[in-house]
């Protein structure tokens, strides 16, 4: 594989990731039209008719949504989808001064380093117990201990995370008062939503490696290895892995996705300023051009995952062409 | 782990002058869903220094199996293995995995007839030839294993065998793939080399080219060969010694040129008969009527009675032992010197 080969194996991903994304987005833009008037959310009962008209001039509602649909994709494609006269605003709109508003994309922005931390803390910590224990379970198959993980992992993909956020705070942070409830900062924070949202990944990765190991270990290359007298162990963890990866990889790209939209709720519940915790604010208050950057950024994070994921393949399996 | 080959090695030539390997009353039997499957059934035999034994059988009479057992491949379960195999003063049968792994791939090598999915798909063959260094030899460090594969391959005939080393298996033909694993076989330079049909999944062509190198190699390291064939031609040409196998038994035994000569066994006889021979080139071909038993019904007294145009009522009742009918020839047959005087 040349490198001008992933040249354009990105750039023709990159096409395709955009198009998604339009689409995507265009299905926010509709619903986001459909969720009550955004300038009567920012008034409340406060305001007068001709207040309401300024507002919703202001922020382009009465425009025909064909020119509101245009300039929403100019803003995409400008990173741009305009400001938000509520989140976190303290003057509220008052007849006749300026509207108060500030941009969005840099409110949403600002919470992606917090998002960033909870998904790569939750996706190694699962890797990094899901893998060894796939690994052990598959080379001693339908013994006790295969069993147990079998039924474990199978509990951890079954499990409710929301519940399981609730049990976690209840044990560790109220009853024990080992951690922290809720907050961000210190190392000690990250610990429980990681905890609470890592548990269905360990699960899922964990069946994932298990079956795709012992798809491999029955193959006749394990057993010319094991007549060679390369050792059980080295064939599992060199010769297997790297040809069971392919399963394993688009599991993990796939779990890491999960929970993405896992720390939606995790994040309101652990008071975890991430994106996630953003977007609900931004649904409750009906904060129209925020909701629109949140929700572009997440999707903007899942295609970049997938893109991830693909180049992976072509890393891992020497028959993969890029295309 | 170098010291513990020197010592294998010498307690081996204690062990005896001249068996490298002894196989005794080896049974494999394999528990299956659908009950007990016994693929081999008492087999005895020794492999001496620098010697070449063949093993004929039609499909299913137990050969891979029983090299199978020598290689450590059954898993158990399903299969259950008695008797003895001796090798270097250890029995590779009780011998825990940890010491029977210094044996197999170093001092017992085996190659097989699939050579294609042999070889890891996901490794380099590069790396797959280097890593029996690294694992039999652990001084050895990452450019003197590659450079001692990529000498193999040369070795083996494989062109501008340097730059192959970073090719995937896939990139490689059967002929081409099956000399890797042979580079791989001869690679710690073995005491016993076996191979299991090699040449089976090869066109004609490439087939006489591996055979040919098998030869080559074995003349310059004087390792000993037992080779599973099923073409009679091959056996003429590259062993001393046959074994002649059916339904998990070995039914006759001997020298090579005596055997095709005068077969002592009526299974051994309808074999030879069953193929084209130069020097008989007037005698018309017949198949062995009827087929192999299965494994999980296999007839009572001698196997092979019910395909056999010497059966008499103690074939039926009575299995015959192994026993020798001439100097190095034995024949498990009630009418073995009958069949021997024709
Ligand atoms: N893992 C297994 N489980 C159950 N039965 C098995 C297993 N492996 C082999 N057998 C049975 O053992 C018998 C002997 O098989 P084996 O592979 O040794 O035959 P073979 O002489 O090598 O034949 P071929 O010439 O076709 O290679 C067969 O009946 C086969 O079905
Ligand atoms: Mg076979």
């Amino acid at each position: 594989m040349t490198s001008n080969m992933v040249v354009q194996f990105i750039a023709r991903r990159t096409v395709a990731s955009i198009i998604l994304l339009v689409v995507v987005m265009s299905a926010v833009f509709v619903a986001d039209r459909n969720i009550g008037d955004p300038a009567r959310m920012v008034l409340g009962d406060t305001g007068t008719e001709e207040d309401l008209l300024e507002l919703r001039l202001r922020m382009g509602l009465e425009d025909p949504w064909l020119v509101q649909y245009g300039r929403f994709l100019a803003g995409m494609a400008t990173f741009n989808f305009g400001e938000t006269f509520r989140y976190g605003i303290s003057k509220p709109f008052a007849h006749g001064g300026l509207p108060e508003s500030r941009e969005t994309l840099p409110i949403a922005l600002d919470r992606l380093p917090a998002t960033f931390v909870l998904t790569s803390v939750t996706i190694a910590l699962s890797v990094l117990i899901a893998l060894p224990l796939g690994i052990w379970a598959a080379v001693r198959p339908r013994t006790l201990g295969d069993r147990l993980v079998n039924v474990l992992s199978l509990a951890g993909v079954s499990i409710v995370e929301y519940w399981f956020a609730l049990i976690l705070i209840l044990l560790f942070a109220v009853r024990l008062d080992w951690l922290p409830t809720s907050g961000y900062g210190t190392a000690a924070h990250v610990i429980l939503p990681a905890l609470a949202l890592s548990l269905r990944p360990i699960g899922r990765i964990t069946q994932i490696v298990r079956s795709a190991m012992l798809d491999e270990i029955a193959k006749p290359y394990v057993t010319a290895a094991r007549g060679r007298g390369i050792p059980l162990s080295r064939i599992a963890a060199i010769h297997a892995l790297k040809n069971a990866s392919i399963p394993i990889v688009t599991t993990i790209g796939d779990e890491t996705i999960n929970v993405i939209t896992g720390v939606i709720i995790i994040e309101t519940v652990f008071g975890w300023p991430g994106i996630g915790a953003l977007t609900v604010d931004a649904l409750k208050i009906r904060d129209v051009p925020l909701i629109e950057a949140t929700i572009f950024l997440l999707v903007l994070m899942v295609l970049c995952i997938n893109l991830i994921v693909d180049l992976l393949y072509a890393v891992l399996n020497p028959r993969v062409k890029l295309g | 782990m170098a010291d513990l080959t020197t010592v294998s090695e010498g307690e081996a030539r204690l062990v005896s002058a001249r068996d490298l390997l002894r196989v005794s009353n080896l049974r494999v039997r394999f528990q299956t869903p659908h009950g007990d499957v016994d693929a081999v059934r008492g087999i005895s035999f020794a492999v001496g220094r620098e010697e070449t034994v063949g093993i004929l059988g039609e499909s299913g009479s137990g050969k891979s199996v029983s090299v199978g057992a020598v290689m450590g491949l059954l898993d158990s379960p399903p299969a259950k293995i008695k008797g003895e195999i001796r090798y270097g003063g250890l029995d590779l049968v009780q011998a825990p995995i940890r010491e029977t792994r210094r044996i197999h791939g170093d001092r017992i090598a085996m190659i097989n007839q699939d050579a294609v999915t042999s070889l890891n798909p996901g490794l380099t063959v590069g790396y797959q030839v280097a890593e029996l260094f690294r694992v039999h030899r652990p001084g050895t460090s990452r450019g003197d294993a590659r450079r001692k594969a990529a000498e193999l391959l040369d070795r083996v005939k494989i062109p501008s065998a340097r730059d192959r080393l970073n090719s995937y298996p896939h990139e490689f033909s059967g002929g081409m793939s099956q000399r890797v694993m042979i580079a791989m076989a001869i690679a710690l330079e073995p005491e016993i080399l076996i191979a299991d049909e090699p040449t089976t999944a090869l066109d004609v062509t490439v087939q006489a080219q591996i055979m040919q190198l098998l030869a080559e190699l074995r003349e310059q390291t004087g390792m000993a060969l037992i080779l599973i064939t099923h073409d009679l031609g091959v056996v003429a040409e590259s062993v001393e010694k046959v074994l002649v196998m059916y339904a998990g038994q070995i039914v006759e035994r001997g020298p090579t040129a005596e055997i095709i000569d005068r077969p002592a066994h009526p299974y051994t006889a309808g074999l030879l008969a069953s193929v084209p021979r130069t020097e008989h080139k007037d005698r018309k071909l017949e198949a062995i009527k009827g087929a192999p038993p299965v494994m999980s019904a296999i007839p009572p007294g001698c196997a092979f009675h019910p395909r056999c145009g010497w059966c008499r009522a103690a074939c039926r009742k009575d299995a015959p032992e192994l026993t020798a009918i001439e100097k190095f020839r034995d024949s498990a047959c009630h009418f073995a010197t009958e069949v021997y005087r024709g």
